[in-house]
């Protein structure tokens, strides 16, 4: 069988490394780094719609692979993929291409770095999502840190420096003390493999969970972000240039939430039902607090920066509240939020890129004077909304009504939210569109150019797709949320069955001891 | 009595004699030829390291071979040990022939310090009688007290060189005098024997004083908490070739010791001495990343980062009783991917000479690298990622070994304290990225350029430069076969 998962993976890194070889010192030489760049994305985009026809509908694991690694320690290079990463895969591989694209008016130095960066990146990022072997998965999750750390780092903001290494310090704390899980669970276990579907597909033992859920959660929540750990994210959304930023909101955040849907929720289930409570009402902070956050930002990626606390906050509502329907819109919601929220990025970084402010008050009257990107901002800022019709409103409206059936009153409160959503992006569009020119800088601003036409069409097409017709991403979400939460049902059951005083003697005796 | 004299495994004991008859020849040769022979020398050293090389891997490792009476002692472990104290020379030697400081003939004498500096760390890895323990360490020791101030005309070598000789002779007198109480508790020096007569023994408070003195010494050696301090100061005086051929060599060989003492004593001194190490090892991973931080200087910076990885490593040796040989696995392959970085690091600091030959020493002077000489800024990035133990390096496999022979063993908050270590080091080895990479130039440094020189000693350089690079990488995306090496690289006694 033809290895195609493995190809979409590693395409970029060969175009990354193909990029190596060429010099970046005349105009002539970027331009064909910036070509190699966007053709090896646009491949791995290609094998990713492949893999989309011949997808099945069922929420069995597709286009599996297993090469040997080490095995000494039954580490094998496993991937394959799902309802539940699939969606996210299309994303990575969509936004990628757009972004390089982007990318070329604004990137001015080092252009080699930079795409090379990007490239690794992506490759990491698809690699997280696909890997079914925690070592291999571990492997992508932190050596992904590395490119958008550079990203940041070199090309970012002012406070470039200090939010990079915050970025960096932050993800790294959640993810080593996951993998102290990691190994925990591979020794109390005792499989003697790190193959994730065999942790999957057998019970650990409740007593132990707790323990595992607790650092598993830290090190998706940090990444999400939650409420108390939210604090990089504004800084790094700010400094990162706009496609690090696309990136970062579009796919890096939604690592945090396929962590808990992937790994957290159905190895540890009976200690996510019990930690449910805290990280809904954590979400439910979130989703308030971000929105009143964004209402008072005068800078406009601040304030996207902030709106993407608040998103992810339904995100995180709609998977702890163990609906079908809530999980189904929380991954919708995922693939949704990473339109819209590179959608607005986009549109700000164009703003910045000929207004080199961000200011939303420095603003004002620009419907005249740049129509057409007028209108891709409106509706990008209505499908943030979640506008009935655009891609917003679906996620968004699954979650809620499938949490209401079980949570009444949390859905009341992140119902707030959803309004709050208009209360903060509306004034945003006022100040930056509509009234009179105030300042004669922006009386001369130039309309959409062909390159940022490519950047935003695709885009908008999806807003509009997913908002009318998101049947056929639905059809690949269901089966494996379905499963996934029958098997989560199914796990309640037995727990009860269980012979308390069995267990813990088995506890006793796998468990870790009690140390210094 | 009858004299029966002790079997002699000729073939495994081979690496020493060659070593040995090597590092007098490279010294002889050296006193009859001139200054312009100097790559004669060089290649003669190159050619001894290599003939004991392949001296050490002829030989199986699979049984335990004892010669002398348990003085020499070759097993898997021994043999792994051999290949890494080896391999960490060879590396030290092709950096030094970029060197250009050395004095009318002290070439020669360095590659003599070396070669017999590498002996001492030899015999020190394969033996399990403590004498011969205290004879292995005083061998290396002495050639490092020459080595570290070897520029005769440097005031901080000549520093470095001095205080490294007052401590380490402390260090040495406590080891002795240590040896001397178990000696005279038990009634041998062969800790073999000492497991048998440790029994009869009616001093076992006296015994247990000596083998207190005994970590004592070592524990300097490897630079453990709280017997680090003479480490910056040493590293950051001493030439920077003598500074990377400390960081491992010498590690390895205590480190080796401690093993066959903490395994031969695990058996009678119950949970002491493994809580006493526990408590060292997170102590001195902390101190090493917390004071690394607010270091200034690179060889400084690079000096604390090095007692931070003895206390990962002091991990591997606390599991030695419960892991087995994930413990002495993880620790040899974390030593292996330790060398490649470390010595990687500063032979970053050695060939980013500026333009008139000095070096360059404060973090900042590294600002531009990135720009200036992209090839040596980007495996510096490499070396400090993989010191940082992110993936895809070996470092990440590195730690992923000691972590999970810890938890193997139930030292879960041991390895949160690690863990949490290797975080706050990210700090520090990313300032050298940031400086090199992400702060604005000033105007002086955008026109610097480097003009490369191929040849002149450099070339050697810059082989090992790849050699590191490329062991760096491939430990963290290909380990599988140096991970089965090590974990089948038992330890044993008798």
């Amino acid at each position: 069988m033809f290895p195609i998962v493995s190809w979409m993976v590693f395409s970029p890194l060969i175009g990354a490394f193909l990029i190596l070889f060429f010099g970046d010192k005349n105009e002539k030489q970027c331009k064909r780094i910036v070509l190699i760049a966007i053709i090896s994305s646009l491949i791995s985009f290609l094998f990713s719609l492949v893999i989309f026809m011949n997808f099945q509908s069922s929420p069995k694991m597709q286009f599996v692979e297993n090469l040997k690694w080490i095995e000494s320690l039954g580490v094998s290079y496993r991937v394959g993929l799902d309802g539940i990463s699939f969606p996210l895969i299309l994303l990575t591989t969509f936004l990628t291409p757009i972004v390089l694209l982007f990318s070329w008016d604004d990137i001015k130095k080092r252009i080699r770095l930079y795409y090379f960066s990007m490239l690794l990146l992506e490759t990491a990022m698809l690699g997280v999502f696909v890997s079914l072997d925690f070592f291999l998965f571990y492997v992508f999750w932190e050596a992904m840190l590395i490119p958008m750390y550079f990203i940041i780092g070199i090309w970012g903001g002012k406070k470039r420096i200090y939010s990079a290494m915050k970025f960096f310090l932050y993800t790294m704390t959640g993810s080593v003390l996951m993998l102290i899980a990691i190994l925990w669970l591979y020794f109390a276990t005792g499989f003697g493999t790190f193959n994730i579907l065999v942790f999957l597909n057998s019970p650990v033992d409740p007593l132990l969970q707790t323990w595992l859920f607790a650092a598993f959660a830290i090190a998706f929540a940090i990444k999400v972000p939650m409420f108390p750990f939210h604090t990089w994210l504004p800084d790094a959304h700010v400094e990162a240039p706009t496609a690090g930023s696309v990136i970062l909101a579009g796919v890096l955040l939604k690592m945090g939430t396929y962590g808990f849907i992937r790994l957290a929720i159905p190895l540890f289930p009976e200690a996510a039902v019990e930690f449910s409570p805290l990280l809904i009402f954590l979400s439910l902070v979130g989703i308030i607090y971000g929105a009143l956050m964004a209402m008072v930002q005068k800078d406009a990626k601040k304030l996207v920066a902030y709106s993407s606390i608040s998103h992810l906050g339904f995100v995180m509502f709609g998977l702890f509240s163990f609906n079908l329907l809530a999980l189904g819109g929380s991954v919708l919601q995922m693939v949704n939020h990473g339109i819209c929220s590179g959608l607005l990025f986009l549109t700000v970084g164009m703003l910045y890129r000929r207004r080199h402010t961000r200011f939303m008050d420095d603003f004002g009257g620009i419907a005249k004077v740049m129509p057409a990107f007028s209108v891709f901002f409106v509706i990008a800022v209505f499908s943030s909304i979640g506008l009935p019709g655009l891609n917003g409103f679906v996620g968004e409206f699954a979650i809620l009504s499938g949490s209401f059936q079980s949570h009444f009153f949390p859905t009341l409160i992140a119902t707030i939210g959803v309004v709050l959503s208009a209360v903060y992006m509306l004034p945003m569009v006022q100040k930056v569109i509509f009234g009179k020119i105030k300042f004669e800088a922006n009386r001369v601003l130039s309309d959409l150019n062909l390159r940022e036409w490519f950047v935003l069409v695709p885009m908008i097409f999806l807003v509009f797709l997913l908002g009318i017709y998101p049947k056929p991403i639905l059809k690949i979400i269901e089966p494996s949320t379905k499963s996934l939460l029958l098997k989560i049902k199914g796990r309640k059951l037995l727990v009860k069955k269980r012979n308390i005083k069995k267990l813990r003697l088995v506890i006793s005796e796998i468990a870790p001891r009690r140390g210094y | 009595m009858e004299f029966v004299f002790p079997a002699i495994f000729w073939k495994s004991f081979l690496p020493v004699p060659i070593l040995t008859f090597g590092a007098v020849l490279v010294l002889l040769f050296d006193v009859f030829t001139s200054e312009k022979k100097r790559q004669t020398t060089f290649w003669l050293s190159i050619i001894v390291l290599l003939f004991t090389l392949v001296s050490c891997l002829l030989s199986e490792g699979e049984s335990s071979e004892i010669s002398f009476g348990g003085m020499y002692l070759f097993d898997g472990f021994t043999r792994s040990l051999f290949v890494i104290i080896l391999f960490s020379s060879f590396i030290v030697v092709l950096m030094s022939s970029v060197e250009r400081r050395f004095e009318q003939n002290s070439y020669g004498d360095f590659l003599g310090l070396i070669l017999f500096a590498t002996l001492g760390m030899m015999l020190m890895v394969s033996t399990r009688n403590l004498v011969m323990i205290f004879i292995a360490l005083e061998i290396f020791s002495l050639s490092l007290y020459v080595l570290a101030g070897i520029f005769r005309s440097s005031s901080i070598g000549n520093e470095a060189s001095l205080k490294y000789f007052l401590l380490g002779s402390f260090a040495s007198g406590f080891l002795l005098f240590g040896i001397a109480l178990i000696y005279g508790s038990t009634g041998s020096t062969d800790l073999f024997d000492i497991i048998k007569f440790y029994e009869l023994s009616t001093q076992k408070l006296v015994f247990f004083l000596g083998l207190s003195l005994v970590i004592v010494g070592l524990g300097f050696k490897i630079g453990a908490f709280p017997f680090y301090m003479w480490t910056p100061d040493v590293y950051q005086g001493s030439p920077t070739v003598v500074t990377a051929f400390m960081s491992v060599g010498p590690k390895a060989a205590a480190f080796a010791a401690l093993f066959r003492i903490l395994i031969s004593t695990s058996n009678f001194s119950g949970n002491k001495l493994e809580m006493m190490f526990w408590i060292m090892a997170a102590l001195t991973m902390t101190a090493g990343n917390l004071i690394a931080i607010w270091q200034n200087n690179i060889k400084r910076m690079l000096a604390y980062s090095s007692i931070a990885h003895a206390g990962y490593l002091l991990i591997a040796l606390v599991t030695i009783k419960q892991a087995g040989p994930l413990s002495t696995g993880s620790f040899l392959f974390y030593l292996l991917v330790y060398s490649f970085m470390n010595i990687g690091a500063f032979l970053v600091v050695t060939l980013a000479i500026k333009e008139d030959g000095s070096e360059r020493i404060l973090i900042d002077d590294f600002s531009g690298l990135g720009l200036n000489r992209s090839g040596l800024a980007i495996s510096m990035a490499i070396f400090m990622v993989g010191l940082a133990g992110i993936p895809p390096t070996g470092g990440f496999v590195a730690k992923f070994y000691i972590f999970s022979a810890a938890i193997k063993s139930g030292f879960i908050w041991l390895s949160v304290i690690a863990v949490l270590n290797s975080v706050i080091s990210v700090f520090y080895y990313f300032r050298i990225i940031v400086v090199m990479y992400m702060k604005d130039m000033s105007e002086d440094e955008k026109k610097e350029q480097f003009r490369f020189v191929w040849g002149s000693g450099l070339s050697y350089a810059v082989i090992a430069l790849v050699i590191c690079v490329v062991g760096t990488l491939g430990m963290g995306i290909f380990p599988s076969f140096f991970v089965d090496f090590a974990l089948n690289s038992s330890i044993s006694l008798n």
